[in-house]
């Protein structure tokens, strides 16, 4: 179900005058590559789909042993792990100090890092700071670095990586495709590991929305303004049909409600979230701050195409998510309260 | 600033033949642009001759230079390569430097309406990191930076009002970020980098704003030792270029350097050290300070 790096965009040729020494990872196989996505795409209509949720959660807690428990619940091959590349993608759009509940918790990911570890698969850190040129100071604000250097993790900086072109395989947006950082590109498995929190544009961020974060700013810009101008829905969508393989853990321990996802207050919640589709992981997230998955833009081209939301083709694992479910609150602004369950 | 700790920084860049972001990276124009920059800033004209010609092999025909060799977007590293080529004062790189700006001037970002729930006026014509998107922060900062720097873009409306954004891009308390202002009735919240690139991109201008004192201030407070070597850097040499004396700069860069290992530091990190240490030298302002007087904002 990899989509591999394809076929060169015509609008990037090489300006006259310029030579071309971009042919790295671009290489062929693009109708392959195509109709494996057209597979997967396809096969998500409809199917069910497991999510796993954990509470009573600490960041100082066994949470490495919840990881392990949400992936075995959620019927992920871990097996299938040894010897391969794996990438814990946090949430570092614009880390703070003072503001540790805007960003994955640094010891959430240690436990995740020690459990894709301890499946023997060959684990790095990646992420592409969407508000934050210096990539090192937003590693360091977050309070990564020293849970990365203690592990001995490697940290790869997406923003200024090699990039490989693949296709959009989603078409939301008119986009003909993306450049991903070879990290990214060449990962066998990419760990989407969110903050749970909301959005003042579309609702609330999660697992797929966190992925605006593989896409490399020194192609994109800062914040990733081509996506925008393509629309934010439609590309979260696209960028998430057509990246390799992907699950997700989110951190819903301390979370963020009111005007996220920069200046939103703590709302303690306690939880981990497991998923091996992500529409699906989402649209528990939804369920459990209190929005209509089918409401969310994103979520509502993800529908059916990359996995179910619709509660009656999600399998909960671990704990039901209503009684878990509690308001969140977000900005009074006509186009988040549509979204409102 | 010539101390020992700065020499070694300057001499390891020299002897480098990759200009990359990091060590597993490839050459890519910004930290060619910068090492070149930092060379000529302390006198290593030299050295500084290899990444300035490989500069040249980035730029296309229309003047534009990619991020990256061989790639034709996005261009926002025009402006610094222009900034490298002028500083040579080598005839040889004036070409290469009277296209970028050529190409500069006629390409701005694409302004969007304006809007409520927005604090900026993002109608007001300025730069964009990728063709075709909206005006940003930084990009603006480099793009005014280098026009100035070329001269003869002065009367460039476009000139004007990319200044004139960049005041606008401050918060309202001071600092500024990638260059949203105020969402939703909210300011949003400083950085380092974009804060020191803002004020080096508005020294000079006669224009009095109490966010440009602001914006030294949050500098002043912020900036540490253990702040990561771009955000220092940029930092510091934004409030060298109002000449502001609050910090000891030859002691936060030496307290910085005593934390790292300079053997495993990238030419893009090398090259911004040497620039800071030079600081007073204004190597961003290669033909002396210009204001364009630009019009006010709110």
């Amino acid at each position: 179900m990899t989509n591999s790096p394809s076929s060169v965009p015509p609008s990037s040729q090489p300006k006259p005058g310029t030579v071309d020494r971009r042919a790295l990872l671009v290489g062929g196989g693009a109708a392959a590559a195509g109709l494996l996505a057209v597979g997967r795409i396809r096969s998500m209509q409809r199917t069910r789909s497991e999510v796993f949720i954990a509470r009573n959660q600490r960041y100082d807690g066994p949470t490495s042993r919840t990881i392990l428990d949400g992936l075995s619940a959620v019927g992920f091959d871990a097996a299938a792990l040894r010897g391969k590349k794996v990438l814990l993608k946090p949430n570092l759009v614009e880390p703070n100090r003072d503001v540790p509940h805007m960003t994955t918790h640094p010891d959430l990911l240690a436990a995740a890092a020690e459990a894709f570890l301890s499946l023997g698969a060959q684990v790095a850190v990646g992420e592409g700071p969407g508000h934050m040129r210096d990539t090192e100071e937003a590693v360091s604000q977050s309070g990564l670095r020293e849970r990365l250097d203690a592990m001995k993790l490697s940290f790869r900086d997406l923003n200024y990586e090699d990039v490989a072109w693949s296709k959009n395989r989603g078409r939301a947006s008119s986009l003909d495709g993306f450049w991903f950082p070879r990290s990214v590109a060449e990962a066998d498995l990419v760990v989407s590991m969110p903050k749970l929190k909301t959005h003042h544009w579309m609702g609330m961020t999660a697992s797929m929305k966190n992925l605006y974060g593989v896409i490399p700013g020194c192609k994109y810009g800062w914040p990733k303004n081509v996506l925008h101008h393509h629309g934010i829905a439609e590309t979260v969508f696209d960028i998430n049909a057509s990246l390799p393989k992907t699950i997700g853990i989110v951190d819903g321990i301390d979370c963020m409600e009111g005007d996220g996802p920069i200046l939103g207050t703590k709302k303690a919640m306690g939880l981990i979230l497991v998923g091996a589709n992500l529409a699906a992981l989402d649209a528990t997230v939804a369920r459990i701050m209190q929005l209509d998955p089918a409401k969310v833009p994103y979520l509502g081209y993800a529908a059916d195409r990359l996995g179910p939301i619709d509660d009656d083709y999600i399998e909960q694992r671990g704990e039901a998510w209503r009684p878990l479910s509690s308001r969140f609150e977000i900005v009074a602004k006509p186009h988040l309260l549509a979204m409102r369950a | 600033m010539s101390q020992p700790q700065f020499d070694a920084v300057v001499d390891r860049l020299a002897r480098r033949r990759s200009w990359r972001y990091a060590s597993e990276s490839f050459d890519s124009a910004e930290p060619l642009a910068l090492a070149a920059l930092a060379l000529l800033s302390h006198g290593r004209t030299e050295e500084a001759y290899a990444p300035l010609a490989r500069l040249t092999a980035f730029q296309a025909s229309d003047g534009s230079v990619a991020f990256r060799e061989g790639m034709a977007d996005p261009e926002w590293c025009t402006s610094l390569a222009v900034l490298a080529w002028i500083a040579s004062g080598e005839e040889g790189f004036a070409k290469h430097a009277t296209a970028a700006c050529q190409w500069i001037a006629a390409h701005p970002g694409k302004p969007v309406p304006r809007s409520i729930d927005i604090g900026h006026d993002s109608e007001l014509p300025a730069w964009s990191w990728v063709q075709e998107t909206s005006p940003w922060l930084e990009p603006t900062a480099f793009h005014v930076l280098a026009l100035k720097a070329q001269g003869g873009y002065e009367k460039l409306p476009l000139l004007k009002s990319g200044v004139a954004a960049i005041y606008d891009r401050l918060l309202p308390s001071g600092g500024a970020n990638c260059g949203n202002t105020i969402v939703f009735n909210a300011e949003l919240r400083p950085h380092l980098q974009p804060s020191g690139i803002a004020l080096l991109a508005l020294a000079g201008e006669k224009r009095i704003s109490p966010k440009v004192a602001r914006t030294r201030d949050y500098l002043n407070r912020a900036l540490l030792p253990t702040s990561a070597t771009p955000s220092l850097c940029w930092g510091l040499l934004g409030l060298a270029a109002h000449d502001d004396p609050a910090l000891d700069r030859e002691a936060l860069l030496t307290e910085h350097l005593a934390l790292h290992d300079l053997d495993a530091a990238s030419e893009h990190r090398l090259a911004l050290i040497a620039l800071a240490a030079a600081a007073d030298a204004h190597p961003f302002h290669p033909s002396g300070r210009l204001s364009v007087t630009a019009p006010a904002t709110r």
